[in-house]
């Protein structure tokens, strides 16, 4: 079966930024995939990237089959569609809602206000919303307003950018309760992009982590989660706080060097921080290994 | 509140020059153009002349209130005209570079420098000499000058905005370049491009009196009150109403329409900031 | 053990209030020395607004309009403007989430935090550069000298979060009100500014108030934590007791809502409290979480009274624990 997505090779500079260091990645359909990683990582210049905002450096992005760079902007627009972090930001505030959400149609030249109405009930927002304001609506209700335009064209994939993190705990939950649940009635394929891996854990199918540009270790979720093989997915999994009292601080186990996407160091780039690393992570550079449907970076783990 | 008193003035001079320049003309018992040189430099009312003529007499007998009535309507016009077309013409450009970046930014920033290194005087004095003088070549040079405020604010705020996530959704909707300039970005940033607007017509006007009142502006007998002042400036000594009187108009005017801007920018500042 | 450790921090049915709306509604705290007191809730609950009001930093238009604030025995409820600036950077330091915003970005590290130093301790600029070195040491930056002449953007979110904590903690502070210090920074930081922070607090006996809406950081760090909702404590407990035995309504949705690796099912969804946190509008009467709470009943329009499930666990509900 075609997959959803099909990345390869993808690159992308800002000038002496490596954003995107070469990342090959494929989104089964129907399956919900995870992207994990810290601040410089890259994952949100991967989501716009895949989303047809920008265009990459080098490499190509294959959505159902087809090269993104060969269809239109109304092509693209039905097949993968996208909800964003900010809820304050991701919504015209000079645009009434209805508006908003219908969008999309009207993009395609379609005006059925009907759809909008019924995207806006399955999303659980109440009909008298319509004709407000973003201004006039809660992080929460502007989520869901959100959600709801990026499905009233029926698209085959939605890409989420960390779409629960500016939102409170309760409302994160209501949140993605209502992702899942749409996700299974509509038949979608997610692309679920966050720094929480908790929130992944409950969501995603599988799961890839990324760090400074790369994928550095890729498998179904709950491989990953009980047995991590590289070590800066143990140390992501290791630094999560749950709430479970008497565990105490964890240990990271990274160093304190800040990773910066524009001075990515030789050889492995978490050498400096690695708390595992051997003289030779400085020079050689890892290549991803695959087996069992699991890709692990790392020279340790090629042994 | 201060301020709310103050652009409360701004707004009262603005409705009462509009007024004004509306009806006055047709108020007025004297018509503007008619010379009477029996009647010429006569003071005005207070100052001791005869109720005939209000505002007094210029040098050639023209009735000076039906002149400054009639001036605030080629002011008010020409400074609409002028903010109009520079409005247009700057916004254009901001928004392009500010949304597209790069090169077209490159080339845009390059128009902008150009323009401001460009002396205004000596542009109209050239214009004026090859092709004359007129109300519509004032407006078109001062329309063709003065659009870098806008341009630079439309850019910055265009900058500002385009980053924001609802461009970026609106284009993955696949909506049209059009749809995202003109119903996205514009429609964001219009507010402070109302206050630019504002302060563009107080200078518009006050250039247009420099203007005239170098002779390169609005063509005599027409009562531009820049032109006023010039034809006044012989007789500034002994019959100071002649330049008074439009110069008070004129200061009023754009203080008027000063006040009001500042507040439409405190307005919209608190408005934008929540 | 906290008992028997003096309070340094209490305070006792505060109330703040904004215009129409009020954002504290009769809130109360104790921090002991040497304890770490988490106080929890999300956005609008007005835990933030709790700290403000302490420190004396409100903005405009809040007014405290009741309550009695203690320091180290002391009744500050009173103090002006300026007697709280006395105390606020030397004997109370307060570090917030932003540190980039929280530092001027325009002044170096050193030139930061040689001020806050003199002007509280006066002394010469080479004395107070000496002892902000000695704490940037302390706070485990590796070359404090480079870091004094860097300015703030040319550190990471996590070393800036540092700085913020050794500037707070420069004139030796009884008491450290940290608001949200962990939200902005990656998860890999997270855990060594925590870190951090407790060997401070047992090296120091430092008392510290931590602001926080995330309940994992207040499982890992809590001695004691307070649940706020709509501008009340709604449940105050210490951290083993709290996380055992939720027992408001609110708590325990809230608990729930958090999903934690391993524990549910994926095929469930996630609890959650349906809703929105409200405004409360001054002269409000009654629970403030009776219009999303499954289990409210008549009489909690009415009245919420303060009930004990054991001597150090108490909550403000009509339901027994």
């Amino acid at each position: 079966m075609t997959p959803a997505i099909e990345v390869r090779g993808l690159s992308r500079r800002f000038g002496a930024v490596r954003a995107v260091d070469g990342i090959d990645l494929v989104v089964p359909t129907g399956g919900v995939m995870g992207v994990v990683g810290e601040s410089g990582c890259g994952k949100s210049t991967l989501a716009r990237i895949i989303l047809g905002l920008m265009p990459p450096s080098a490499g190509e992005v294959l959505v159902e089959g087809q090269r993104l760079d060969s269809m239109d902007r109304r092509a693209r627009a039905r097949l993968i569609q996208p909800v964003f972090q900010d809820p304050y930001s991701s919504l015209n505030p000079r645009q009434r809602i209805r508006d908003i959400v219908a969008l999309p149609l009207r993009a395609q030249g379609i005006h059925d206000d009907a759809r909008v109405m019924e995207m806006l009930a399955r999303v659980g927002l109440p009909g008298a919303m319509a004709d407000r304001f973003p201004g006039q609506l809660s992080g929460g209700q502007r989520q869901r307003v959100a959600i709801a335009r990026a499905l009233v064209g029926r698209p085959r994939i939605v890409v989420c950018d960390e779409p629960t993190s500016a939102l409170d705990v309760s409302v994160q939950a209501q949140i993605l309760n209502l992702l899942v649940a749409l996700r299974a009635e509509l038949g979608l394929t997610l692309v679920f992009i966050s720094h929480n891996l908790a929130v992944v854990e409950h969501i995603a199918t599988e799961v890839a982590v990324m760090y400074l540009g790369r994928i550095v270790e890729q498998a179904p979720v709950d491989a990953l989660f009980r047995s991590p093989e590289h070590p800066y997915t143990r140390a992501l999994l290791a630094s999560v706080l749950t709430p479970e009292p008497g565990l105490g601080i964890p240990e990271s186990g990274l160093g304190d060097v800040a990773p910066d996407p524009a001075n990515i160091p030789p050889g492995c780039r978490l050498h400096p921080r690695c708390p595992v690393a051997e003289g030779r992570c400085a020079t050689d550079s890892p290549e991803g290994r695959r087996s069992n449907g699991r890709l692990v970076e790392c020279l340790l783990a090629a042994d | 509140m201060t301020r709310h008193i103050a652009t409360g003035i701004g707004l009262f001079i603005i409705g009462f020059t509009l007024l004004v320049a509306l009806i006055g003309p047709s108020l007025v018992p004297h018509d503007p153009f008619t010379q009477d040189l029996m009647q010429r430099l006569q003071p005005p009312a207070w100052l001791g002349g005869s109720g005939e003529h209000l505002f007094g007499t210029d040098q050639l007998g023209r009735d000076y209130l039906a002149r400054l009535v009639y001036g605030a309507r080629i002011s008010l016009l020409i400074g609409a005209c002028a903010a109009l077309t520079s409005g247009v013409i700057g916004i254009t450009l901001g928004v392009l570079g500010g949304f597209f970046g790069g090169r077209v930014d490159d080339v845009v920033m390059f128009v902008i420098t150009c323009r401001l290194s460009i002396p205004l005087i000596l542009v109209a004095l050239a214009i004026v000499s090859a092709v004359g003088s007129s109300l519509t070549i004032v407006v078109l040079t001062l329309g063709l000058l003065l659009w870098d405020r806008f341009a630079v604010v439309a850019r910055t705020t265009t900058m500002q905005v385009r980053n924001l996530d609802y461009v970026a959704a609106a284009q993955a909707a696949g909506a049209s370049l059009w749809h995202v300039l003109a119903r996205e970005v514009v429609p964001n940033i219009a507010h402070h491009l109302v206050v630019v607007a504002t302060l563009e017509v107080a200078l518009a006007i006050l250039l247009e009196s420099v203007l005239s009142f170098l002779g390169l502006g609005v063509p005599a007998p027409l009562p531009s009150w820049g032109l006023m002042i010039a034809e006044g400036k012989d007789y500034m000594f002994f019959e100071p109403w002649v330049i008074m009187v439009p110069g008070l108009a004129l200061f009023v005017l754009v203080l008027g329409i000063n006040l009001v801007g500042d507040g439409l920018r405190d307005l919209f500042g608190t408005r934008s900031r929540g | 053990m906290a008992d028997g450790l003096e309070p340094v921090l209490e305070v006792e049915g505060l109330r703040v209030r904004f215009g129409a709306t009020e954002a504290v509604r009769g809130a109360g705290l104790l921090v002991r020395r040497g304890e770490t007191h988490c106080l929890v809730g999300e956005s609008g609950c007005g835990k933030s607004v709790t700290a403000l009001a302490v420190m004396g930093l409100l903005a405009k238009g809040a007014v405290r309009t009741e309550g009695r604030i203690r320091f180290q025995g002391q009744d500050i409820s009173g103090l002006g403007d300026r007697a709280l600036g006395r105390l606020r950077g030397d004997r109370i330091g307060m570090i917030f989430q932003e540190p980039m915003t929280s530092l001027n970005p325009a002044y170096t590290i050193g030139s930061q935090m040689t001020e806050v130093y003199r002007r509280h301790r006066g002394g010469s600029r080479a004395a107070a550069a000496e002892r902000a070195a000695a704490l940037l040491g302390r706070v485990g930056m590796a070359n404090p000298g480079l870091r004094l002449g860097q300015f703030p953007h040319q550190l990471s979110g996590g070393l800036r979060q540092r700085v913020m904590i050794a500037m707070a903690l420069l004139c030796g502070p009884e008491l450290l009100i940290a608001d949200e210090p962990t939200t902005a920074l990656d998860v890999t930081v997270q855990a060594g500014i925590l870190r951090l922070l407790a060997g401070l607090q047992a090296e120091m006996g430092l008392a510290l108030l931590l602001i926080t809406h995330d309940l994992g950081v207040v499982a890992r760090v809590a001695q004691r934590v307070s649940v706020m909702y709509a501008g009340q404590v709604i449940e105050s407990a210490p951290a083993g007791a709290l996380f055992a035995a939720p027992t408001h309504p609110y708590t325990r949705g809230l608990l729930a809502s958090v999903p934690v690796p391993g524990r549910q099912r994926r095929d469930e969804p996630l609890g959650s409290i349906p809703g929105t946190v409200p405004r409360m509008p001054v002269g409000f009467v009654g629970c403030g979480f009776r219009d999303r709470c499954p289990s409210a009943m008549p009489d909690c329009a009415v009245e919420v009274p303060l009930r004990h499930r054991s001597p150090d666990h108490a909550y403000l509900c009509r339901l027994d624990a």
